[in-house]
């Protein structure tokens, strides 16, 4: 079981129920034990009245005139029985007409009550009684007819039940309410977090119930040193980049002075390595710049970061002039990505294409499961052996030399941490080198 | 050509302002942001050399200052900073062109050509006028099929000249895009040289104005 909200209400409600069908219990007992202490008081009323008329009849059947013994003692099969046993002689009411009580001689002073089956399948509760009867041992037994008490108790039982059902039944809607009220914050808690990852939102909202309030404000603080690492991590490298490129500069500038012209064996080498280095680290800053798809990045509007890059790149190239086509489907295209990482990316493989275009650079974007972004020109492109070896991953850098180089194998770098790839080959259309991107979404 | 350049490494400062005045540049260099959009605003400057990474202000405040204020010289970025978000950040900024370190001499040279020219509407390629060719890299001037040298004040001006062809220029506006800020200023030096391009190019290339300045007719 997994879900907290499926735990806590099963628990909950399997308690409920055992406390009804205890309370259930309890009072359909003590109702019937009452019902039949009752019972038993009237029996015992009965008694006294018959010993009372004893006293007095003589001979002992005139017993059954007496006045004050009830109607319901002389109507065959009434539900209500005596039967007196004095010595050998037996008197029994008329209301048992032909059949008779089954009862022990009992000694006198003791009274017992005991349940036996009566006449017409009647349930009886007997009261038998050991009296002294003008110096004799008699033993009296009075019945009475349970089963109307029964079945007027099975009814209660019943009503009382289906009340008793009702109550729960609102109970348990009454608790999953209150569990689905208690739960909200929970549930408010991890769309945030859905929202986080999306970077629609930053942090988790702080207005929860005092008992998580602990555990959103650290996670909170969790999120904001990643970002506040991952920013420092980044213009730390910048200023790295930055500090070490104007020396490097100043070194290039140098290697090239004329008066070094004399000796090429040293001025060569200088340029090459100075070359290299700059290569070196403008590769490996820009890899170590790279957020990747792990961190939160937001929805970015593809078509906007395209038409951006486009202004930026003919900026640069505006000696050349150079016609773009662009082919996309219809609607935003929306993709989650670090927008560093994909203006990087889209920059690189874009001004790679205008670097080496005559005059037309197309543009294809497609999205389904994965985003699909052709970029294709049409200048001299590559042969089969070049177009294996660009991008590949590993390449050392002394060897991708000026060119087709460098742009694209940042590029493919950022491809391959967002799980994507570049792909390379001669364009159909247009004759120059065509490169596909494709990135898949990130879930 | 007056130029302003905008870099806060001094090494890096002396030799641009070495090499871009021996392409025969007038250069003013300053380091630091604050400096930088004041210059900039006060000077009439022919392009700037713009660094982001600045002290007081960073190089996008005072280029989008400057864009703001309707300043509209070309500017080029020229920066470590090489990432496409902030190339892109550069040009919405209003930057003409862009230029990463580690970068080359020639190449900040032939950017800012291009940027100067596109100013002035000029096809890129050589400067021309009928037969008389400016070569910029030798900073010479070929009339038909002879060469005549130019001193270093007299290619400046030359080229000024042939930049805005047909229009007035007052002497202080030759001054101005002819010398560097601190420079000892004499608008009467504008005479004597232009007296010396018309010895060496004939005296219908540059027409007086009585009163406003110089029109370079060019040759017809």
């Amino acid at each position: 079981m997994r879900s907290l909200r499926a735990r806590l209400g099963l628990g909950l409600a399997s308690g409920l129920l055992v406390v009804f069908i205890l309370q259930w219990l309890v009072v359909t007992l003590a109702i019937r034990h009452i019902a039949e202490a009752f019972v038993a008081s009237r029996l015992e009323h009965d008694a006294d009245t018959i010993v009372a008329a004893l006293q007095t009849a003589t001979p002992m059947q005139s017993l059954l005139e007496d006045p004050r013994l009830a109607g319901v003692f002389h109507q065959p099969y009434s539900g209500h029985y005596f039967r007196i046993t004095i010595g050998d002689r037996v008197v029994r009411s008329r209301s048992l007409w032909d059949q008779d009580l089954a009862v022990d001689r009992a000694p006198s002073g003791a009274q017992l009550r005991i349940q036996q089956p009566g006449p017409q399948n009647q349930s009886l509760l007997v009261l038998v009684r050991g009296v002294l009867l003008k110096e004799q041992e008699a033993t009296l037994a009075v019945a009475e007819d349970l089963t109307p008490l029964r079945s007027e108790l099975q009814r209660f039982n019943l009503q009382y039940a289906i009340v008793s059902g009702g109550a729960l039944a609102v109970l348990l809607l009454i608790q999953q309410f209150a569990l689905w009220l208690g739960l909200r914050p929970l549930m408010r808690i991890r769309a945030e977090l859905d929202e986080v990852k999306d970077g629609a939102r930053e942090q988790l909202s702080e207005r929860v119930p005092h008992e998580m309030q602990s555990f959103v404000r650290e996670l909170n603080a969790a999120l904001a040193t990643l970002r506040e690492r991952l920013v420092r991590s980044r213009r730390a490298l910048g200023n790295l980049a930055h500090a070490l490129k104007t020396p490097l500069t100043l070194l290039s500038d140098l290697s090239s002075d004329k008066r070094l012209g004399r000796w090429p064996d040293i001025r060569r080498p200088m340029q090459t390595h100075t070359q290299s280095i700059a290569n070196l680290i403008d590769r490996e800053l820009k890899r170590a710049r790279l957020a990747g798809a792990a961190t939160g990045a937001a929805a970015l509007d593809v078509q906007g970061l395209i038409d951006e890059l486009v202004t930026t790149i003919t900026a640069i190239h505006r000696e050349k002039a150079v016609a773009v086509q662009r082919e996309a489907p219809r609607g935003r295209i929306v993709f989650r990505a670090d927008r560093e990482d994909m203006l990087e990316l889209l920059g690189n493989v874009i001004d790679n294409a205008f670097k080496w275009a005559h005059a037309a650079v197309r543009l294809n974007l497609a999205i389904n499961d994965s985003l699909r972004i052709t970029v294709e020109d049409d200048g001299p492109g590559c042969d089969a052996a070049r177009l294996r070896q660009i991008g590949r991953r590993g390449v050392r850098l002394d060897e991708t030399v000026p060119g087709h180089g460098l742009g694209l194998a940042i590029a493919h770098d950022i491809a391959l941490s967002y799980r994507g790839q570049l792909a390379f080959d001669r364009s159909p259309s247009l004759g120059g080198l065509r490169v596909v991107i494709t990135l898949p979404k990130y879930n | 050509m007056r130029l302003l350049v905008v870099e806060d490494d001094a090494e890096l400062r002396g030799r641009l302002k070495q090499s871009l005045a021996r392409a025969g540049f007038a250069v003013d260099a300053v380091d630091n942001g604050v400096e930088a959009g004041y210059l900039g605003t006060q000077e009439p400057y022919d392009a700037v050399v713009l660094d982001l990474g600045l002290p007081g202000r960073s190089g996008l405040e005072v280029l989008r200052q400057w864009r703001n204020d309707a300043n509209t010289v070309p500017v080029v970025i020229l920066t470590a900073r090489d990432s496409w978000q902030e190339k892109v950040e550069g040009f919405k900024a209003g930057a003409d062109d862009y230029l990463a370190k580690p970068f080359h001499m020639e190449e900040l040279m032939a950017r800012l050509n291009a940027v100067i020219r596109r100013r002035h509407a000029q096809p890129g390629g050589e400067l021309r006028s009928g037969d008389l060719v400016l070569d910029e890299e030798r900073q010479t001037v070929r009339r038909g099929t002879h060469n005549l040298e130019l001193t270093a004040t007299e290619f400046r001006l030359l080229r000024y000249f042939m930049l805005h062809p047909g229009r007035t220029l007052s002497k202080s506006v030759l001054t101005e895009h002819v010398y560097e800020y601190d420079a000892d200023k004499d608008s009467n030096v504008i005479e004597a040289y232009v007296r010396r391009l018309r010895q060496k190019l004939g005296r219908d290339v540059i027409r007086t104005r009585r009163g406003q300045g110089y029109v370079f007719e060019g040759i017809r």
